[in-house]
């Protein structure tokens, strides 16, 4: 009997994923404990509405939520927009720019308060007056944005508007965006208390909606989540109750202790990738606590096709032509943790149909490189000095030399990089950068990376670093063609893409019920500790 | 019987038997050979690379292959074993090509070491001629001039005194490496390596100029010097003819130590990404490639930093034996 009941709880320990039906006994049986986090620094402001980083959104995933979100389970159905804070996903009416949502009842932030319409629409205006860095980018659709956006503080976004009678909050468009719904389900879209302050609040946490709250943030030693008391589950499939009573996520240690600790079983999971002369040992000792999840990402080198000599698409190609991906491969670590890629779309997205038309072939590349006249021209790689950048950046710089260009790096401080070689101002000629997708969409990775819209020249965000603008790219946008673009992008050769990576969690023994969700990474609330 | 303007006392170093002193201390000549020695092989680097190992140690290549034992490898191979996470480089084939492994860019760890303490040595040295040329005029001008000019100096050397040296050294870097330095006409480049030569060179000069100038203060004193200055010499003629010559002898002792403080500042600095800067190697930056590789691979982390340890102390060692030597009172 004993062994029986043994057996029982080790299958329910090891399930992978727990079935609907299930998820009641399993909920009995772990709830409860206390999950370990780890990273090697926090990740800066807890306001919902301001952080941009992958690591922190998925702990909003635990605290706040939207009017809709991305449905919290694993695989392709986690990219099913169900409605969250909205009783339903509404149907575009006007053509595609009017949204109506009706807010569930008896909702209620962890401070106890009602939500109400008016908290979603003065959270909408919100994110324009907190600065939201995708306030322009991605809700540049909302009627009245652009006057939000140039003048913040007296955002009125008249494109919002709410009903706290009717609870219902109306977002009309001044343009269709069919990926509309899908930006709601982001952090940034997050419903808030109206009264929370036009400013960003910093370590100071909000109150939320979640099944947790944020009960202490110290940005140099950790942030500690706990039960929201006024949590109720009104949507399994949008914001399910966790497992876990606390959780604690710690920072400040090093990427090789944090592996340490958690093998050792003194915490549960990582942020950090692990070093890479671990990755041998985790692989083979502990190959049941490791798991390799995609990542909707690119790593590439953006080349500047407004100055010299990247401004003759030949010198383009060449660069392509002469890359080996397999070798960038090794050096980010291995196969298994990237996928060499010469298009602009990785495998797994919408749009994604294999297409390379740069075979390694460095002597081809050196016989463009000689008839576009661009031998022994002067350029300059921008990488950042983190390790993995600094190790590709060689190799590049190898490739480059090998073409004949009087090739030279130049390494910036990891803060710094991304927005300097944005910046047109400073000239840069190539550079190596990544780009993770903020939700998986082919558009977001396309648009920001290669479409017109997204230069704004003598600015540190203007994301189309290459400075390409395209009639045929355009064309494909419009049409939503996206392996049309991916193709177009691809043979201008505005960059040289190299590889897309993925994410490899590292979780402790105590672990159960691991999920990973395309969005939101781990879903931390969907796992137990023994 | 009192010394002329023209004969002044001779210092101890120069008096005769320093070089034999130096000669019989065995230390001090091992020291010396083992120097002779990492400075040889380090010369040798590019016959090395070309003849020995038969690889470019600039060159990223971790797809290139070796043949060894009969096998064609992957320099960097990729792991295949349970998940097939990582990459491992190759290990130390104890032979011509990768004698001490690769490192995760498949580059020769050996020809690495060599060509990387070429730059070590290099700006060790000249980092230590500068700080030794700046410490000189500091502390010859604030010993012989006194009153303002003394006061001055002495206010600025104490003011670099009071930075903790390894802070100062990572500001200054951290400072010059993003645009470089302009000095008058002369632009020295964020990845050049006269940049280290010059911030090594100058925080270490308060180190030198302040002895050195207590020193002067006190020959100034001195009835020989006195005797020159009544006699008409000027300050020129008794500060190279008179000064100096007793000066000489604790410069030549500082060279060791110096040489030996900016070696490993170099190496700290180039650890912490804030040193030389790539392209360019150093066994600080070869240091910083093998902490990446220390669970897997130490060897190429433990190689340079065996390097810098030898030459310190090899140097130490020299500076104790030269001091011994050129002691007077020995």
């Amino acid at each position: 009997m004993r062994l029986i009941a043994a057996s029982l709880v080790a299958a329910l320990l090891l399930a992978p994923a727990a079935p609907a039906a299930d998820r009641a006994a399993l909920m009995a049986q772990h709830r409860g404990g206390v999950i370990r986090l780890l990273a090697r620094t926090a990740a800066g402001s807890i306001d919902p509405q301001v952080n941009y980083t992958a690591q922190f959104w998925q702990v909003f995933a635990l605290a706040y939520d939207g009017l809709v979100a991305f449905r919290k389970v694993a695989g392709p159905a986690g990219r099913e927009i169900v409605p969250d804070l909205a009783d339903a996903v509404p149907e575009p009416a006007e053509g595609g720019l009017l949204y109506t949502f009706r807010l569930r009842p008896g909702l209620r932030f962890s401070d106890g308060a009602p939500v109400r319409a008016s908290d979603a629409a003065a959270s909408f205006r919100r994110m324009f007056r907190v600065l939201s860095p995708t306030a322009g980018t991605l809700y540049g659709a909302i009627l009245g944005a652009d006057e939000c956006l140039r003048a913040p503080a007296a955002c009125r976004l008249v494109g919002v508007t709410a009903d706290d009678a009717a609870g219902t909050v109306a977002i009309r468009l001044n343009q269709p965006d069919p990926e509309f719904a899908a930006k709601l389900a982001l952090p940034h879209a997050s419903v808030l208390p109206a009264s929370a302050p036009a400013r960003d609040v910093g370590a100071a946490p909000l109150p939320g909606t979640g099944p947790y709250v944020i009960a202490e943030y110290d940005p140099g030693a950790r942030m500690r989540l706990v039960r929201n008391p006024y949590f109720r589950e009104w949507s399994e499939a949008a914001q399910p109750d966790g497992y876990a009573d606390e959780m604690l996520y710690e920072f400040g240690l090093s990427d090789e202790a944090q592996v340490t600790a958690v093998l050792n079983g003194d915490a549960d999971w990582m942020f950090d990738t692990p070093p890479a002369d671990r990755l041998g040992e985790l692989g083979v000792r502990y190959a049941g606590q490791v798991h390799i999840d995609p990542a909707y990402a690119i790593w590439f080198l953006p080349m500047n096709t407004r100055l010299r000599p990247f401004d003759d698409m030949r010198v383009r190609r060449a660069v392509n032509m002469a890359i080996d991906r397999r070798a960038a491969v090794k050096l980010f670590g291995g196969p298994r943790l990237a996928e060499p890629l010469c298009q602009a779309l990785p495998s797994g997205l919408p749009g994604y149909e294999p297409y390379c038309p740069y075979p390694h072939d460095p002597a081809a590349a050196r016989r463009l490189v000689a008839e576009s006249g661009a031998a022994s021209a002067r350029v300059t790689l921008v990488t950042d000095d983190s390790a993995v950048q600094r190790a590709i950046g060689a190799y590049v710089l190898g490739v480059l030399q090998d073409l004949g260009l009087d090739a030279r790096t130049r390494a910036l401080s990891a803060n710094l990089q991304s927005t300097y070689i944005q910046n047109s101002g400073n000239a840069v000629q190539i550079s190596l950068t990544s780009w993770y997708a903020d939700y998986p969409s082919a558009a977001n990775i396309l648009v920001p990376n290669f479409g017109c819209a997204a230069i704004r020249p003598g600015s540190d965000a203007s994301t189309n670093i290459p400075g390409i603008c395209d009639p045929t790219i355009e064309a494909a946008f419009q049409r939503r063609d996206w392996a049309a673009a991916d193709r177009a992008v691809t043979d201008l050769a505005p960059a040289a893409v190299l590889f897309a990576p993925r994410y490899v969690n590292v979780v402790s023994h105590r672990v159960g019920g691991f999920q990973y969700h395309d969005q939101y990474r781990w879903l931390i609330a969907q796992a137990w500790v023994r | 019987m009192t010394n002329t303007a023209g004969s002044s006392p001779r210092p101890g170093s120069a008096r005769p038997g320093a070089f034999t002193r130096l000669a019989a201390d065995r230390g001090a000549t091992i020291a010396l050979a083992a120097l002779a020695l990492i400075v040889l092989a380090c010369a040798l680097a590019p016959l090395y690379a070309d003849r020995v190992s038969r690889t470019d140690p600039f060159r990223s290549n971790p797809n290139d292959t070796l043949l060894l034992g009969g096998r064609i490898i992957e320099v960097v191979q990729e792991n295949t074993a349970g998940l097939g996470l990582g990459t491992t480089p190759l290990g130390p084939t104890w032979r011509g090509a990768y004698l001490l492994g690769a490192d995760a860019q498949g580059r020769d760890v050996a020809a690495r070491v060599l060509y990387g303490g070429r730059n070590s040595l290099l700006i060790a040295a000249s980092a230590t001629a500068l700080c030794l040329a700046l410490a000189a005029v500091a502390g010859l001008a604030a010993g012989f001039a006194g009153g303002a000019t003394d006061t001055v100096l002495a206010w600025l050397l104490d003011l670099l005194w009071a930075f903790p040296i390894t802070l100062l050294a990572i500001s200054l870097s951290l400072v010059l490496l993003s645009q470089g330095v302009r000095l008058g006409p002369v632009l020295i480049e964020s990845d050049s390596l006269a940049l280290p030569i010059l911030i090594l060179g100058v925080i270490y000069v308060p180190y030198v100029a302040r002895p050195l100038r207590a020193q002067v203060r006190a020959l100034r004193g001195t009835e020989f010097v006195l005797a020159a200055m009544s006699l008409g010499a000027g300050p020129w003629r008794v500060l190279g003819r008179h000064v100096l010559p007793h000066v000489v002898p604790t410069l030549v002792g500082f060279v060791p130590v110096i040489m030996a403080l900016a070696l490993l500042s170099e190496a700290a600095l180039s650890v912490l990404s804030v040193g030389v800067q790539a392209p360019a190697a150093s066994w600080g930056t070869l240091i910083a490639d093998g902490q990446a590789l220390l669970y897997s691979r130490p060897l190429v982390a433990i190689a340079p930093g065996l390097a810098v340890v030898a030459t310190v102390l090899a140097l130490n060692v020299l500076a104790d034996g030269l001091r011994d030597a050129m002691d007077p009172r020995g």
